[in-house]
């Protein structure tokens, strides 16, 4: 009882080839850059695009194959997209009514699911008779979600959910959102290029580039261990490629060597460490750390009360230091500066 | 024409005994087109609007021909189809005993086959202007293909519909050159407004300006009714 899917789906000069399975009450996340696929893998699974090669199976269910195709209506699925995609012409309820309707299922008992989905997701009866376009968008998005829901679908796809929502709205429907899939028995299908949506919502996340999937597991493993340069992004570390270990000692792809208090077996390895433990200086340090190298200060953002310092250099590295640091070290682009990370920072695993 | 218009006389000119009928026979017989136009152009408009290739190109192009075909044209032609020795005709006698050519179905026949085309290529576009993400949306809710497009299409092109019908209506209004040979010009049969207007222009000049009065008027208020409900 799951979804279990390979998905090859031939679009152009692209083409999209993933594997994915998700257990009944999980949550994957997929992330990935525009353009790399993402949407293609859940119109694919929706019904909406054509298998070229693979087969999706929903509890030892067929739904597609390249031969066989099963249309959106006989699968049991359930769509959230961007925008809220409500029917301007009828009203909250009856959006909501609408899929259990065509479902054939009684009048009477689809409002009856119409109107506990809706309560489900805290929408009072006082929003049942409204139009969509009196709705915010916040409400909407929730009506939207009660819509895909009604059904009992086994596969909910969320695509991009909350990324059309304000700033204001968008942490409720997140959190209506989290609070109605930690209920939820079927497989959900969340595709975002937004982090905190797929660490808050997600039990499994897989990065996708170019139409695959280069790295996939769950969130804090992910977190800790990235194998991809998009995925260290996301997860905020710097991350590079490097050769095998000699006494403590790896080297990167650019010559540059960064030393790890990591035991390191592999002949090939990743190397990360996080922007906190970067320090900066005007000259060249003398502390304990192992790791120093010359840069050229690339670009200064604010963020509170920290300052992320992009480099340039011998090793190409993000650093997050104090506003107080950076008013001492008067840093601006250009500025020449020397970063020194202590070697038991370094993470060192095999690639 | 209104200044050309003997207003003290237009009572006296509309009740001309081929005034009344021409009018209501205009009247019956565009309502019976536009009924038709509905029931079978906006299902065609449909297929049209979701179905791309080839053959579907084809049946596009054979809906769009009465648009640039001279209405004369197409009375010969549906004259020769329906006619007792046509195609169509003589089987449709043989079955039934019905000849359509100069009854009142030929003028519903004539004026259907000149508006269809407006029709459809109106209603088509409402359809693409549709976003497709609705009824994909709709159909992964469960709807049939068929509810889609009772449920979700047809709803919201409903303004689009309703100016594709008023085109049509004032398409089959005005229809002249495939009536008249296709249906004939029997006063009180097949003798609709313009082909009256046409008659009495020769006859009476003064009865045909009040019948193209009525005409306008009508036109105007169809209009203005579908306007105030629909067309905002």
């Amino acid at each position: 009882m799951s979804l279990r899917a390979r998905l090859g789906v031939q679009r152009g000069h692209f083409t999209v080839d993933v594997d994915l399975t998700v257990e009944p009450g999980h949550t994957l996340a997929i992330l990935g850059p525009n353009g790399a696929g993402k949407t293609t893998i859940l119109h694919a699974l929706a019904g909406l695009a054509h298998l070229d090669g693979g087969h999706i199976t929903v509890d030892e269910t067929t739904w597609a194959t390249p031969e066989t195709d099963l249309p959106p209506e006989k699968r049991s699925v359930g769509l959230l997209a961007a925008d809220h995609l409500l029917f301007p012409h009828l009203s909250a309820l009856d959006n909501v009514a609408f899929g259990p309707r065509s479902r054939g299922t009684r009048a009477d008992t689809a409002y009856d699911i119409a109107r506990r989905e809706l309560a489900r997701l805290g929408l009072a009866d006082t929003f049942h008779a409204r139009r969509p376009h009196q709705l915010s968008h916040g409400q909407a998005q929730r009506v939207a979600l009660a819509r895909a829901l009604a059904t009992h679908p086994r596969v909910l796809l969320l695509d991009e959910p909350l990324s059309a929502l304000d700033p204001e709205s968008r942490p409720t429907v997140r959190q209506a959102l989290a609070a109605r899939l930690a209920d939820f028995d079927g497989m959900t299908v969340l595709v975002t290029h937004d982090p905190l949506d797929a660490l808050t919502l997600a039990d499994e996340l897989a990065f996708v580039r170019d139409g695959r999937v280069v790295q996939s597991g769950p969130p804090q493993q992910i977190v800790r261990e990235p194998r991809d340069p998009y995925v260290a992004q996301v997860a905020g570390l710097n991350l590079y490629a490097a050769g095998p270990a000699r006494e403590g000692t790896l080297h990167l792809a650019s010559g540059a060597a960064i030393v790890t208090a990591d035991p390191v077996i592999s002949r090939e390895n990743w190397v990360s460490f996080p922007p906190s433990a970067v320090v900066l200086g005007r000259h060249r340090p003398d502390g304990s750390a192992r790791n120093t190298w010359r840069g050229r200060v690339a670009r200064v953002e604010l963020t509170g009360q920290i300052a992320r310092v992009s480099l340039t250099g011998e090793v190409d590295l993000v650093a997050d230091i104090t506003l107080g640091s950076l008013a001492e070290l008067h840093l601006a682009a250009g500025d020449e500066v020397w970063a020194s990370v202590k070697a038991t920072e370094v993470r060192a695993y095999p690639r | 024409m209104l200044a050309a218009t003997d207003w003290r006389h237009l009572g006296a000119h509309l009740t001309n005994p081929v005034v009344v009928p021409a009018i209501r026979l205009s009247l019956i017989t565009t309502i019976a087109t536009v009924a038709l136009c509905l029931a079978l152009g906006t299902p065609l408009a449909w297929l049209l609007s979701r179905r791309d290739g080839r053959l579907w190109s084809w049946i596009r192009a054979l809906v769009t021909v009465p648009v640039v075909l001279p209405p004369v044209v197409g009375g010969v032609a549906l004259l020769l189809a329906y006619g007792r020795f046509g195609l169509v005709g003589q089987p449709l006698d043989a079955a039934t005993g019905l000849r359509l050519p100069f009854t009142p179905y030929a003028v519903v026949l004539a004026q259907l086959f000149v508006s269809l085309p407006f029709f459809v290529l109106a209603v088509e576009g409402a359809f693409r202007a549709l976003d497709p993400r609705l009824l994909s949306v709709a159909g992964t809710l469960g709807a049939s293909p068929t509810r889609v497009f009772l449920r979700v299409a047809l709803p919201m092109t409903l303004p689009g519909v309703m100016s594709g019908a008023a085109l049509a209506w004032a398409r089959a209004l005005g229809e002249f050159g495939a009536t008249i040979t296709f249906a004939g010009n029997f006063s009180g049969r097949t003798q609709t407004a313009p082909l009256a207007v046409y008659v009495a222009l020769q006859a009476d000049p003064d009865a045909a300006i009040a019948l193209s009065l009525v005409m306008l008027a009508l036109s105007i208020a169809v209009l203005g009714l579908l306007r105030g409900r629909w067309l905002s």
